[in-house]
């Protein structure tokens, strides 16, 4: 019997090939995608930010070879696929479609201080609970935003307000272009800053607390902290249809300085499977002093919580006259 | 779901042709990983240009996974999977391949497989629509969109790379235990 090459070659395609089946999600991942990008481009277009489908192309790219590329789905185990299918691709993707809309937000910042102690002679503190709980809606496009801010401390004894500040209130919230102002409530004057949402929530007499330190509320600031310093990984997926969420955490190393020691801020970002929006972002860390001069007893730590909703929600605010002017401390956004 | 019926007819194409284009698409991606991600992509293509080719998507589709395999594939750059074989297996097969045994015929696909994945792209393609699809030079020209005499010199040059990168298996394993004369192995 003789056979060419080319009866081989076609005999070896059939045999190799023989009951390969697509994956039965293949259409609804394709479509997922087509989505995704038909946003971007509709969102540049819409806010004429030209750079926006270049900066997400440039995301797609980093992300699909970065040394913390993580890979899942069908095509987990298999080398140098679904590049563009990454988790980092999919929530820069998620997160760059986020900025481009308005939305409400609720904001939660704990922040515990076990056996607090200012300085190593002195007695220690009970613990103390601060919590922050932020009610309002934000447009990253604008850099603005209102809401209410309702501060307590939950716990503890022993503390002394003035170092401190207020121990309780209800502070109303509002961003303008970049520019926080803060007042007690009706008829208190304004104060106002040069920082961050965040920052302005969880202010520490007009110096933000390190670990706000590039926490933001606008999802493309967060972003560009995870790209440059940390990493993605994808927690997979929970719900189905249109309850349906994608979660994945990160993590970034923040550098010590004089007063505080090297320390991680970790975290999760829920998004919206079908819509491809940032649901949830929740980030934690725990930070040491680094001087002893001012060693605390424990470590402090903090955990803020995001929930965003109603995307496309109008945004209306205005700066008000004769606020006092705080020293600022961030030059973030959002 | 919102896929499904802005997509009408999209899903079932799949579901009836899907293995065949999956097939097709691993062939020329190098691997099944590769070639899924390959077929992701021409299907996404196909949705951006649903309203022009929801008449006659099947075509489009494999217009479209055979230019994105030859263009935006080789741009890539991305070394094939040899298709889901791991290096491991494959020095071993090599291995036996240089025994002869009852599995030369295993080893002689394995051998042509891993030639075909190292040809280059528009090479892999002509010979995927000659020799998989059965198409005629013609025919494999149309779907490409180059000229017959690219299609000719491509196969030319592709099925003398697999004849090389063979001859060695060939000379010492083929059933037969006959050297490879002029292409034909006997």
């Amino acid at each position: 019997m003789t056979r060419t090459i080319e009866d081989l070659l076609a005999a070896s395609m059939r045999e190799e090939v023989v009951g390969l089946t697509p994956a039965p999600d293949l259409v609804a991942r394709a479509a997922r995608r087509h989505r995704q990008r038909t946003r971007i481009r509709r969102a540049a277009s819409v806010t004429g930010t030209a750079g926006i489908a270049a900066a997400v192309a440039i995301g797609l790219t980093v992300a699909s070879s970065g040394p913390g590329a993580v890979r899942t789905g069908p095509g987990a185990a298999k080398a140098g696929s679904q590049a563009a299918s990454s988790p980092q691709a999919r929530l820069v993707a998620a997160m760059t479609t986020s900025a481009q809309l308005s939305y409400r937000l609720h904001l939660v910042n704990t922040s515990i201080l076990p056996g607090h102690q200012m300085t190593p002679t002195s007695q220690p503190r009970d613990l103390i609970n601060w919590y922050a709980d932020y009610t309002g809606v934000y447009d990253p496009r604008t850099r603005s935003g209102a809401g209410v801010n309702i501060m307590r401390r939950q716990s503890g004894t022993g503390t002394d307000p003035s170092l401190y500040g207020k121990v309780d209130g209800r502070i109303q919230v509002r961003i303008v272009s970049g520019n926080y102002y803060t007042r007690l409530g009706n008829g208190e004057p304004w104060f106002t800053g040069r920082g961050t949402l965040v920052q302005a929530l969880v202010l520490n007499g007009g110096r933000a607390w390190a670990p706000t330190d590039r926490a933001s509320a606008d999802p493309a600031v967060l972003l560009a902290a995870v790209r440059r310093l940390g990493s993605v990984t994808s927690a997979g997926k929970s719900g189905s249809g249109a309850r349906a969420l994608d979660t994945y955490t990160f993590r970034y190393n923040i550098a010590g300085d004089a007063s505080l020691k090297p320390h991680r801020l970790t975290g999760t970002i829920v998004v919206h499977d079908q819509s491809d929006l940032i649901a949830k972002i929740t980030m934690q860390t725990s930070v040491t002093g680094a001087s002893p001069q001012i060693a605390d007893g424990g470590p402090l730590t903090f955990k803020t919580v995001m929930t965003f909703s109603d995307y496309g929600v109008p945004v209306s605010v205005q700066a008000p006259a004769g606020a006092v002017r705080l020293p600022g401390a961030a030059k973030l956004k959002g | 779901m919102r896929s499904e019926e802005r997509f009408e007819g999209l899903d079932a194409l799949v579901a009836d042709r899907g293995g065949a284009l999956l097939a097709t698409a691993t062939l020329l991606a190098g691997g099944p990983a590769a070639g899924e991600d390959l077929l992701q992509a021409a299907l996404e293509r196909v949705m951006r240009h649903w309203h022009r080719v929801r008449d006659e998507p099947e075509i489009y589709l494999r217009r479209t996974i055979y230019h994105l395999a030859v263009d935006q594939w080789r741009a890539r750059r991305r070394r094939p999977e040899v298709l889901g074989k791991t290096e491991t297996e494959l020095e071993v097969a090599a291995l036996r391949a240089a025994q002869p045994d009852g599995t030369d015929a295993v080893h002689l696909r394995l051998a042509l497989i891993q030639g075909l994945a190292q040809l280059p792209p528009r090479q892999r393609a002509v010979l995927v629509l000659r020799y998989w699809e059965q198409l005629s030079e013609a025919e494999a020209a149309d779907m490409l969109g180059c000229s017959l005499g690219t299609v000719k010199s491509s196969a030319s040059r592709g099925l003398a790379r697999l004849r090389e990168v063979t001859a060695a298996w060939a000379v010492e394993g083929t059933p037969a235990k006959k050297p490879l004369v002029n292409g034909v192995w006997s």
